[in-house]
């Protein structure tokens, strides 16, 4: 299914706020309008429960409360959020994390720090049904 | 007094040897044998002389009884002859007188009327008796008539008893006259029968029959006579009574004298009184001697007779009267003076036996009463009792016997004594060395002990409270206690002691100084065991916590001269530390404070590792802390400077982008030479964690190449590269590998201004090799062997830096750790050659096991 980056719900996950600012900028470059921020595992289910729609979630891994595995987990029990593309977007960027990312369920990956010159590309190809897995 | 002192000694011994030795049949033994051969030596030949002579003075008895007999016998045939011819002249008298008588035929009448008037109750007259009968016959004779025969036959008959009958029978055998005249009336066949023998006879015929007659009733004896003018035959039938009565018998009433007929039928004073039995006996009993004697035998010898009784006898066999006579006598009163002259000898032997025996007794009592000392003697030997002697007064070979056997029991009493010695020295050396034995014994068992808890047990207060307990248990201590001594050595403080006393103590934190006089301070301050019993003790022993203890032994623990504390021992026996307790106590004290020593340094080891490992710990968290804490604001720099550049945030001066671009430059540097460091730093803290997959490297080396050519991008530089096809795949982390081969190559990128970077992949049997060449700048000897060193490249003289160092630290950390090597080859430029080996069988299994 693809989705117009104008018309897309993105929800980004991020600890750290420079590192959303960075994202917020770059998507708003690419033209996203809807764009919610969590900035903890704690509860993400419950969080894009409440939102009216979800078209991707970018996730951190290394986060308080809860991990990105542990929400991803939750997410996906929920048959709501079972088909809706999470991304893994974390500074752990080696293969090892990459492969783990993928047996865990997540349908893309990209490594940190974010490339400006590429990162909207890579959303762009995301919203459009491809997969990326990218170490960085 | 050898005979005197023997009883006594012998009942000894008797007394003795009736509880353990069997003696009685030992000392009967010899000289029931003795006395046995003696006896047997003296009846035997005693008895064979009397056997012979008995036997030979019995066959003589026989021989002249035999004689006897034999002569009896003649006599008695004589005796019959005589008879024989008195009768048969009787007859010839008679019949002459009736010769001369006129002969007439009688009447019938006349001889019924003399037959009428039977007289046949005649007397038992002997002839010999009536020796006047001829001159009466003779005046009879001439004159008679017929009828007068009867009344001659009558006469001559009635005046001799012996003739039973007298028949006169003419030449036809007709019977003329016969008296008594029952023969006429009867005719008895049996007596007629033999008639025509009687008629044949010449002269006068002498013939014995048996009749069975109840008239006659026995044998008979017929005595014929011719009558020569006439043919008439004059019969006498005589009883053998008669002939019997004239035997005369000899005095001897055990000789018995009979007849046989050849019917069988006896005649005999004795056999003639029992008839019947007679006759039974003859026929049942078959006596061999009478059978010879009718045969016409005579002899004289020893057998059985008609009663089957052995006798000795002789039998005559008298042709002119056809019988046997036999003169018998039974051997058993015959012989009975050979009887008892057989007595007498036996009487005599067993005299001479009684009497050998006696003299035999008394010798052999002699002889072998010295033996039987001497072996009861022996016997109370051997059962034990060396003090025995025997007495040995006699100057013979017992007497020497004696006194050699003395000797003998004096030797063997001295050897079993020295023996004994020996035995009882030796028992003593070996109880000596049991015990030692087992002091060693104990002694290693507790050393083993200490030893097993030295080594099992690191924690040290387990340790002490093992160990007082094992000693408490092995010594039977009250108390045992390790007392430690503090820093300045002022205290000796109580670190472990055993029972509930143990425990209170430590509790209240029991300490002793080491300044006042107790047993403990003196031998923690002279590194010497000290030993205290008795009513010494109350100067050095706390009486207040010990009042039981009879005796204390302290001994110092200490390594080497080092004293670390003393090891209390209190017993409740005043000699309970004498000698070997002591030693083995100073032994277990060394092991002891070698166990608290190497306790104390386990201890501090074991700090030490926990310290590393925390450590180790506390870098690893720095370093994860590290590589996101320093890139995150790092990123930040980079992303946002990017952001800006590009526009995003709205138009930008050009001296701000120029200025933004150094940011973002510098940015990138240092994001490169912190990873570059965090990598090493990684690698150093043992963090890092290669990804093993199989990979074909020619792949490998293709992904680098746009990066590369990127790298190039504006320099007259060429990448030329040479990647062999189908190459073996190595173990490898292919992530990894990459960041190596950028490394190596941005540092060719670096160092090549202008000319040629080459890349070759190639393989040989056992690796595949990555050579990376360039044209650049080449390094002096110096520092090629440097070059992998951290941070050498900083002062590589003439190099552009860019670049920390770090990276060919990193790249051969990275291949090392992947069983591979790099190094540089010496060729125009700058070469380094990666070797990672290729996957076989084996190396993968090894590798394997290293994961």
């Amino acid at each position: 299914m693809q989705i117009e980056p104008q018309s897309a719900y993105i929800l980004v996950v991020e600890d750290n706020l420079n590192n959303f600012l960075l994202i917020t900028r770059l998507l708003a470059y690419l033209g996203v309008k809807q764009c919610e921020w969590k900035a903890s595992g704690w509860q993400v289910l419950e969080f894009a429960d409440s939102l009216p729609r979800v078209d991707l979630i970018l996730m951190d891994i290394h986060l308080p409360e809860e991990d990105g595995y542990q929400a991803l987990a939750k997410l996906r029990a929920n048959s709501k959020f079972a088909e809706t593309r999470i991304v893994a977007v974390t500074a752990e960027a080696t293969d090892s994390n990459l492969q783990r990312a993928r047996e865990a369920g997540f349908n893309g990956f990209i490594g940190k720090p974010l490339d400006p010159d590429r990162f909207p590309d890579q959303i762009k190809e995301i919203l459009q049904g491809e997969e990326v897995w990218e170490l960085g | 007094m050898t005979q005197q002192s023997v009883p006594v000694n012998h009942d000894a011994a008797n007394q003795l040897n009736s509880k353990s030795v069997p003696s009685a049949g030992m000392r009967g033994g010899l000289g029931r044998t003795l006395l046995t051969a003696l006896l047997l030596l003296s009846i035997v030949p005693l008895g064979l002389i009397s056997f012979v002579a008995q036997s030979q003075g019995r066959s003589n008895l026989r021989r002249e009884l035999e004689e006897k007999l034999d002569t009896i016998a003649d006599l008695t045939e004589s005796q019959i002859h005589n008879w024989v011819t008195n009768q048969q002249f009787i007859l010839t008298l008679l019949s002459s007188s009736l010769q001369i008588g006129s002969l007439v035929t009688d009447s019938a009448a006349s001889q019924a009327a003399n037959l009428a008037a039977p007289n046949v109750d005649t007397n038992p007259l002997s002839p010999f008796d009536n020796p006047t009968l001829e001159p009466d016959k003779g005046e009879f004779a001439p004159s008679r008539s017929a009828s007068c025969i009867d009344d001659e036959i009558a006469k001559a008959q009635a005046k001799n008893p012996a003739f039973i009958m007298l028949i006169l029978l003419d030449q036809e055998g007709q019977v003329l006259a016969a008296h008594p005249s029952i023969a006429k009336d009867y005719a008895f066949p049996d007596l007629l029968q033999h008639r025509q023998l009687w008629l044949q006879a010449d002269s006068a015929l002498v013939q014995a029959f048996a009749s069975h007659s109840d008239q006659i009733g026995s044998p008979t004896l017929a005595l014929s006579q011719p009558l020569t003018e006439n043919n008439w035959t004059l019969v006498a039938l005589l009883d053998p009574h008669s002939l019997i009565q004239t035997v005369s018998l000899p005095r001897d009433e055990d000789i018995e004298i009979y007849l046989v007929l050849p019917s069988w039928q006896a005649l005999g004073p004795r056999v003639v009184d029992v008839t019947h039995s007679g006759d039974q006996a003859t026929d049942e009993r078959h006596s061999s001697a009478i059978e010879k004697a009718l045969a016409g035998q005579s002899a004289k010898a020893g057998y059985e007779n008609y009663r089957g009784v052995p006798v000795v006898g002789a039998y005559h066999w008298i042709p002119e009267l056809g019988v046997a006579l036999m003169v018998e006598q039974q051997q058993d009163t015959a012989l009975a003076s050979s009887d008892d002259l057989a007595a007498v000898l036996i009487g005599a032997a067993l005299a001479v036996a009684l009497f050998t025996a006696l003299i035999a007794a008394a010798v052999i009592r002699r002889i072998t009463m010295p033996i039987v000392q001497l072996t009861a003697t022996a016997v109370q030997i051997a059962s034990g009792d060396l003090n025995q002697k025997v007495p040995a007064t006699r100057r013979d070979e017992i007497g020497i016997l004696a006194r050699a056997f003395n000797v003998m029991t004096t030797k063997l009493r001295a050897l079993y004594q020295d023996l004994e010695y020996q035995v009882r020295e030796q028992t003593r050396q070996l109880r000596e060395a049991n015990a030692q034995l087992s002091y060693q014994a104990m002694q290693l068992a507790i050393s083993a002990e200490v030893a097993r808890v030295v080594t099992s047990i690191l924690d040290r207060e387990a340790l002490l409270a093992r160990v007082v307990e094992l000693i408490r248990d092995c010594f039977q201590a009250y108390f045992v206690a390790i007392f430690f001594l503090d820093e300045n050595s002022q205290w000796a403080m109580l670190k472990e002691g055993s029972g509930g006393i143990g425990n209170k103590l430590k509790s209240q934190g029991y300490r002793v100084d080491l300044n006042q006089g107790s047993l403990i301070s003196q031998a923690a301050n002279t590194l010497d065991p000290h030993v205290c019993a008795g009513a010494d003790l109350d100067d050095y022993t706390d009486r207040q916590v010990f009042p039981h203890t009879c005796s204390e032994l302290v001994v110092p623990l200490r390594i080497g001269q080092r004293r670390i504390g003393v090891l209390d021992v209190h017993s409740i026996h005043e000699d309970a530390f004498d000698g070997d307790e002591l030693m083995i106590l100073e032994i277990l004290a060394g092991q002891v404070a070698v166990a608290i020593e190497n306790a104390r340094v386990y201890e501090r080891e074991h700090q030490a590792v926990e310290q590393l490992r925390e450590m180790a710990d506390a870098r690893r968290r720095f370093l994860s802390n590290m590589s996101r804490e320093l890139r995150m604001p790092l990123n930040n720099i980079i992303g946002f400077s990017r952001v800006i550049l590009k526009g995003i945030d709205g138009p930008i001066t050009d001296l701000q982008r120029e200025d933004l671009s150094a940011i973002h430059a510098s940015g990138g540097q240092l994001l490169a030479l912190i990873n570059d460091i965090l990598d090493v730093a990684q690698i150093e803290a043992g963090a890092m964690e290669l990804s093993m997959h199989p990979v074909d490297l020619g792949e490998v080396a293709y992904s680098v190449i746009p990066t590369t050519n990127a790298l190039l991008e504006g320099r007259p530089v060429q990448l030329c590269h040479e990647i062999m096809p189908q190459l073996p795949e190595v173990m490898a982390d292919s992530f990894r590998l990459r960041q190596v081969l950028i490394k190596l190559l941005s540092n060719a990128v670096r160092v090549t201004q202008e000319g040629e970077i080459a890349l070759f992949v190639h393989s040989n049997d056992q690796d595949v090799s990555i050579k990376i060449n360039n044209t650049g700048v080449g390094i002096t000897e110096t520092y090629r062997k440097k070059v992998f060193d951290m941070f050498q490249e900083l002062s590589q003289p003439g190099a552009i830096t860019q670049s920390t160092g770090l990276g060919l630290r990193f790249s051969k950390e990275i291949i090392e750790m992947h069983g591979g090597r790099i190094w540089l080859e010496n060729e125009t430029g700058l070469t380094y050659v990666i070797a990672l080996p290729i996957i076989d069988s084996e190396h993968s299994i090894h590798q394997d096991e290293q994961q």
